[in-house]
């Protein structure tokens, strides 16, 4: 499990260093979040997660003598723009995420580029994962991958606290029934 | 309702609540029972871990250290002996290599004791400098060369103007406080910046030594010797006036910050040099220990990178010689197949070539499965090196940081 981060004196040292314009502060900005931004944007489906995490990081790093807040908002701040940025890729791809309704009985089988990108995965987990909407992968991935509360979620994905809590709440159950329809099969 | 008659409904026919949900999201706790699901999210949770931190490009090596990108890869050997790569291969923990552990304690040691934060950076740099493996940029020969070389990033012409850049290359020797510095220690700065920032930013420092020279900065004009590009901008008036704007905002800081600092920086000064040496001595000594750090992971991840470069190479010439083995077979029945004349023919050597087709195929994943085993287990390595190399590398950072922190506060 990451890292939790809250309250981590030395973040609080690397931005204000960064602020300042200090190669070591972004160094250390860089190294401790890199990972989890290129794996979300892997785990999303991205064609080049590397050069996600390079935009991403890059963006970050020309305003942040604008940005204001804790560790919790810095990494808030991340992954929405590097949400924004996967989007924008699928976009310019034409392969768009499906966007599905908060419909508790609505399953999509998967098959977009998240099927590839899930490869990295166990093969049980990925079939898992991949019987999942689309909307209920990105909660998950946001959560687990990119270790984000509820809150801050809810805040990059543009819904509202309880859709986000109910959205996962589903994918969890549902995650749970077909993993124990696979070990009854077994 | 036909719930009896599915098993997964009658082991889970309670649903976790959204509040379990998200216990067990943040927590990783909660339906112990569940140990697929428990696995799911596991992986989920491992990703990160798995991911190698990507190469910086070259814009953003401009805001980070440009020793960052990573070294060239080796070239493929093919007459490189193969290192068998099973789990008894003996490999050295990054973490307890002797010099990282000196760096680490050598920084360490200044962070927890700044008295003698001077006395010790100076005695490393002092043998560093005098082996010739370190410039340090306080030294009596040429202290401003050293820096220039580090920061010669030729794609990062985009962010020279940015702060970031400017204090990577100037700050921490020259320009430690501008604001300040300028006025109330006009004479080491007065002979390093023009030199310094002849490269991209001239004209910049320049316009606000005449401000002050025109100024009637009472204290400060026969402090200031005028150096020798100096009387070259003063011959100048038009671009004086064009930056009167500019001028009088800083006049008016300036004012504002000598009447309330005068007494207080001219005592000061010196301890900010002091502790701007020290900074400058903890970033070097930084430096050497990531080098460090780096140096010793590069000498585990090349000969890994070497061998499994060496055993996918192996592997495709294994493939390619199944493939010799068996595409003429292959082809040749094909050719047979078009050419058949029964039907009884045409199906037997279908049956060969299906026959032919298999075996090549069995032949090619027992190759694949033979490899794989060796090059997973040196991808693994290779992630765990890296992992490690990554961490000490940020403790490394952080303890400076902290160390900087600590002595800034004084």
């Amino acid at each position: 499990m990451p890292a939790k981060r809250s309250g981590d004196p030395a973040f609080g040292r690397a931005l204000e260093s960064a602020r300042q314009g200090s190669p070591a502060g972004f160094e250390w900005l860089w190294r401790r979040f890199a990972r989890q931004v290129t794996a979300f944007a892997r785990v999303r489906g991205s064609d080049d997660p590397d050069g996600i995490t390079n935009d991403v990081f890059l963006a970050t790093f020309q305003r942040i003598d604008q940005f204001t807040g804790d560790e919790d908002a810095f990494v808030a701040l991340l992954f929405t723009i590097a949400r924004n940025k996967v989007i924008d890729e699928h976009r310019q791809r034409g392969r768009r995420p499906v966007t599905t309704a908060l419909d508790p009985t609505a399953e999509r089988t998967g098959g977009n580029t998240e099927d590839e990108a899930l490869a990295g995965l166990g093969f049980g987990t990925r079939e898992l994962l991949l019987q999942l909407t689309d909307d209920q992968r990105e909660v998950l991935i946001l959560r687990l991958v990119a270790d984000l509360s509820l809150e801050q979620t809810a805040a990059i994905t543009g819904r509202t606290v309880n859709a986000t809590k109910a959205l996962q709440h589903r994918a969890v159950n549902a995650l749970r029934r077909k993993s124990s329809v696979e070990a009854v099969t077994k | 309702m036909s719930h009896h008659s599915d098993p997964s409904h009658e082991m889970y026919s309670e649903e976790l609540s959204p509040d379990d949900v998200e216990a067990l999201l943040t927590s990783g706790f909660g339906a112990p029972a569940d140990a697929g699901l428990h696995q799911a999210l596991g992986e989920l949770r491992a990703l990160p871990d798995h991911a190698a931190t990507p190469a910086p490009s070259a814009q953003l090596s401009a805001f980070l250290d440009v020793h960052l990108t990573p070294s060239p890869e080796p070239t493929v050997d093919l007459a490189a002996p193969v290192v068998d790569l099973d789990a008894s291969t003996p490999v050295h923990n990054v973490r307890r290599l002797p010099m990282i552990g000196q760096f680490a304690a050598f920084l360490g040691t200044l962070g927890g004791k700044i008295c003698v934060g001077t006395t010790v950076a100076a005695a490393s740099f002092g043998g560093a400098a005098a082996t010739g493996a370190v410039d340090v940029p306080f030294f009596e020969e040429e202290p401003a060369q050293v820096e220039t070389i580090e920061l010669e990033e030729p794609d990062a012409v985009a962010f020279v103007d940015e702060e970031p850049v400017e204090e990577n290359e100037v700050a921490e020797d020259v320009e430690p406080e501008p604001e300040k510095t300028v006025v109330e220690a006009p004479e080491p700065e007065a002979d390093e910046a023009p030199e310094d920032d002849v490269d991209e930013k001239a004209e910049e420092p320049e316009p606000e030594e005449e401000t002050l020279e025109e100024e009637p900065v009472e204290e400060v004009k026969p402090e200031e010797p005028a150096p020798a590009t100096e009387p070259e901008k003063v011959e100048e008036p038009a671009e004086k006036h064009e930056e009167k704007d500019e001028e009088a905002e800083k006049k008016d800081e300036e004012h504002k910050d000598d009447e309330k600092e005068k007494d207080e920086t001219s005592e000061k000064t010196p301890e900010q040099e002091a502790i701007q040496e020290q900074i400058a001595a903890l970033d070097e000594a930084l430096h050497i220990a990531k080098d460090a750090v780096r140096a010793e992971a590069t000498e585990l991840i090349t000969p890994l990178e070497l061998n499994r470069k060496n055993l996918v190479a192996a592997l495709e010439a294994d493939l390619e010689e199944i493939a010799a083995e068996w595409e003429p077979i292959v082809t040749d029945l094909e050719a047979q197949l078009e050419e058949a004349e029964t039907d009884e023919e045409y199906l037997a050597i279908q049956a060969d070539l299906e026959a032919a087709q298999d075996a090549w195929e069995e032949a090619h994943i027992a190759a694949e499965l033979d490899a794989d085993p060796a090059i997973a287990a040196i991808d693994e390595e290779l992630e765990r090196i890296e992992l490690e190399r990554d961490a000490e590398l940020n403790r490394l950072i952080a303890e400076f940081l902290a160390a900087v922190e600590a002595l800034e506060k004084g």
